[in-house]
């Protein structure tokens, strides 16, 4: 279980250094749009 | 030094007398005390031969002690009126010195006759108990605060080698044993009036150049066929430490003996155990706890079932007795399935909160007892080493049966007083009687620790509700983990934000709403200057219109130029405001924004379609397109991620010391 608690919190360090890096982000999309904090609708990549 | 040939009044045997001190002199031949006297030397009586046990000293052994060189001369064995043996053995120093080293339970005492100031008159005996504290002051000036461990009565069952006073055979004495801080140690000898004070410290083999010793190869002595079969049962008894033991349980016959001198007596019949649950180890089990045993192995010589009522309710629990020659006696406690590993400190080192509570204890203790324990009321908290522990249980612990060997006259039935202090994983213990009063350390261990030390696999195993009282919280390494986590979090977006580009704005421009009809708004289509993009960038579509009680509504189609691929957003602005009963009010606003994440890089177009109620006159609308905006959703995602594991442990936490101080007669909601 810790072995599996430390692979969880690394892989979201990983992701969110790499997201950064990459200008990767969260944000929502559509006609709708123009939440700050968006979980909904979807994640695009950069490139 | 010069030696004193003399020949015993006795048997007539070759007596040495090396010590200039010697008031009483062992013959090694017919074990005769011999006084020496100014007339001469007499005959006070035979001495009972001393009981070998496992200790490293002897007669002759020399040694040396903060630079001074010593040689044993003398010893003499002492019994506790409760059972229990120990041996004070003479130091005659080469300077000149006397001094008195006591062995006990593995550990070692080395003191000096000391005489009191006038100003500091030495208490009664009837005037100690135990855990009182008292102030001596020596002669040289300098003062000690000493607790009171135990008093009793002392009788002097054997001897060798040379006395240095007038030692008497099985003559008892009253006395008293205090200790102190840094380890001071003393005696009160009540054999006088005024009695005599003996001042030292625990001191080690090393501290007297002895390290080298190893405990005496201890041969199992050949007694009788009567004294090591049960005289009850005739079953054979297989004693551990023989010379220290006083108490034995027969496995067979549940039988209670006495052991003197190696012999066995019949006391009494066991009652059964009244605990259903069997004993996890055998007696005879070895096991080393690492640094607990100073890497030693140590051995179950004893168990005993034990038990506390609370509230009428009886709880029971196991408690093994373990021995090793070097170290002594320590315990083991197994209670609902969690472990202890306990070991003796000296009650001087415990401090008491000057809180304390007196409520909760008349209210469960009899008489006697509160009247015996008087001077140590229960503190709500004491330290130790620094530390501090919280009251947790004060009851009566009764030993409810017993098997295998024990150093003192155990009895079915036995009652202390046991206060418990935790700080988890520790936890202090005071055992009080009339007569003593014991300290010592429990150090929680693992269910997993207790199978590896002792080589088994099958101990039951408990759960995580209830704790046991100083059980530690076995999740910290979640919290300290992800609480390191944010931490890094936090360091990842400092060090990369030199790494992000700035924002740029990529269009800014004002497109003009024609004015429109409320009753039947028309949409109107604007297009915007075309605008490039970069990739992996997000892109914020901003617009602010200066509206007055009015709205307007846009349909944002971001269109990629090249291959007309189409992203749209929706902006609505709407702004009111008035004034109502004297006080001004206001709705909405006049600006918004669309957030989108990287589109692939290229020459954009911004497709408006605008409808709204505009009145007569035409809105500007101000619209900006900006890049690589830092809205923190990133972080804010990963931050709240990172935070499930240590507010799920917090909780949990907060769950487990809840469940622990809700087994406590001193908790409070």
């Amino acid at each position: 279980m810790k072995v599996l608690y430390v692979i969880f919190t690394l892989t979201v360090l990983v992701l969110y250094t790499m997201a950064t890096w990459f200008g990767w982000e969260i944000a929502s999309s559509g006609k709708r749009s123009g939440l700050r904090l968006p979980f909904i609708t979807g994640f695009r990549g950069g490139k | 030094m010069s030696i004193l040939i003399a020949n015993c009044p006795s048997c007539g045997g070759t007596l040495e007398f090396k010590a200039g001190t010697t008031v009483v002199i062992i013959c090694p031949f017919c074990h005769s005390a011999v006084a020496r006297t100014d007339r001469g030397l007499n005959d006070i009586g035979k001495v009972a031969e001393i009981v070998q046990s496992g200790s490293p000293l002897r007669i002759g052994l020399r040694g040396v002690w903060r630079g001074e060189r010593f040689e044993l001369t003398g010893r003499v064995q002492n019994r506790h009126e409760l059972g229990g043996t120990w041996d004070e053995w003479y130091v005659s120093f080469a300077n000149g010195w006397l001094g008195w080293l006591v062995e006990a339970q593995g550990k070692f005492y080395l003191t000096f006759h000391q005489k009191v100031s006038d100003s500091t008159p030495l208490p009664a005996f009837d005037e100690l108990q135990p855990g009182r504290t008292i102030v001596i002051e020596v002669l040289n000036g300098q003062k000690y605060t000493l607790i009171v461990n135990e008093k009793g009565i002392a009788e002097a069952i054997a001897a060798e080698g040379e006395i240095p006073y007038a030692f008497v055979p099985n003559q008892r004495r009253l006395f008293a044993d205090l200790s102190g801080v840094n380890n001071v140690f003393a005696t009160l000898d009540f054999e006088t009036s005024p009695p005599i004070l003996f001042l030292g410290t625990e001191v080690t083999l090393k501290d007297l150049g002895l390290e080298s010793l190893k405990p005496a190869e201890r041969q199992k002595k050949q007694v009788s066929a009567i004294n090591i079969n049960c005289p009850n049962c005739g079953g054979p008894l297989s004693l551990q430490a023989p010379d220290k033991t006083e108490r034995v349980a027969c496995p067979y016959c549940d039988s209670l003996l006495d052991a003197n001198e190696g012999k066995l007596t019949w006391l009494q019949t066991l009652k059964p155990s009244p605990y259903e649950k069997e004993f996890a180890l055998k007696i005879g089990m070895e096991a080393a706890l690492g640094e607990l045993t100073n890497n030693e192995r140590m051995k179950i010589i004893g168990a005993m079932v034990r038990s506390v009522e609370i509230d009428g309710e009886k709880y029971f629990w196991h408690e093994y007795l373990l021995y090793n020659p070097m170290i002594g006696f320590r315990w083991l406690v197994h209670s609902d399935d969690h472990w202890n590993f306990v070991e003796p400190v000296n009650a001087a080192e415990i401090n008491q909160s000057t809180e304390a509570i007196e409520k909760a204890i008349r209210n469960i203790l009899p008489a006697e007892f509160e009247q015996a324990t008087l001077v140590v009321t229960t503190s709500r908290s004491v330290s130790f080493r620094g530390k501090s522990f919280q009251i947790f249980q004060d009851a009566l612990a009764r030993v409810e049966y017993v098997t295998g060997e024990f150093y003192w006259r155990v009895e079915q039935g036995e009652t202390v007083r046991a206060v418990d202090y935790i700080n988890p994983p520790l936890m202090l213990s005071c055992e009080m009687t009339e007569k003593e009063i014991n300290w010592s350390l429990g150090h929680y261990l693992t269910v997993s620790e207790v199978q590896k030390a002792f080589g088994v696999d099958d101990l039951p195993k408990p759960s995580l509700f209830p704790p046991a009282p100083n059980q530690p919280f076995p999740y910290y390494f979640y919290l300290k983990w992800g609480i390191a986590s944010l931490l890094l979090l936090i360091i990842i977006y400092v060090v990369l934000l030199p790494f992000r580009s700035t924002e740029r704005i990529v269009l800014s421009q004002t497109i003009t709403i024609a004015p429109t009809n409320n009753q039947n708004p028309q949409p109107q289509i604007l297009f915007s200057n075309p605008f490039e993009l970069n990739g992996n960038q997000n892109v914020k579509i901003e617009a602010s219109a200066p509206l007055q009680n009015s709205w307007i509504e846009l349909d944002i189609d971001l269109v990629n130029t090249a291959n007309d691929a189409v992203e749209s957003v929706n902006i609505p602005i709407s702004y009111y405001s008035g004034v109502e009963d004297g006080e001004q009010w206001s709705e909405g606003s006049n600006d918004n924004y669309a957030l989108l994440s990287s589109l692939p890089a290229g020459n954009y177009i911004l497709r408006i379609q605008a409808t709204g109620d505009t009145g007569p006159n035409p809105i500007p609308v101000q619209l900006k397109v900006r890049q690589n905006t830092n809205t923190g959703t990133n972080f804010c995602c990963a931050f709240i991620l990172l935070s499930i594991g240590p507010l799920i442990t917090l909780y949990m936490r907060s769950r487990f010391e809840k469940s622990r101080w809700n087994q406590s007669m001193f908790y409070s909601d």
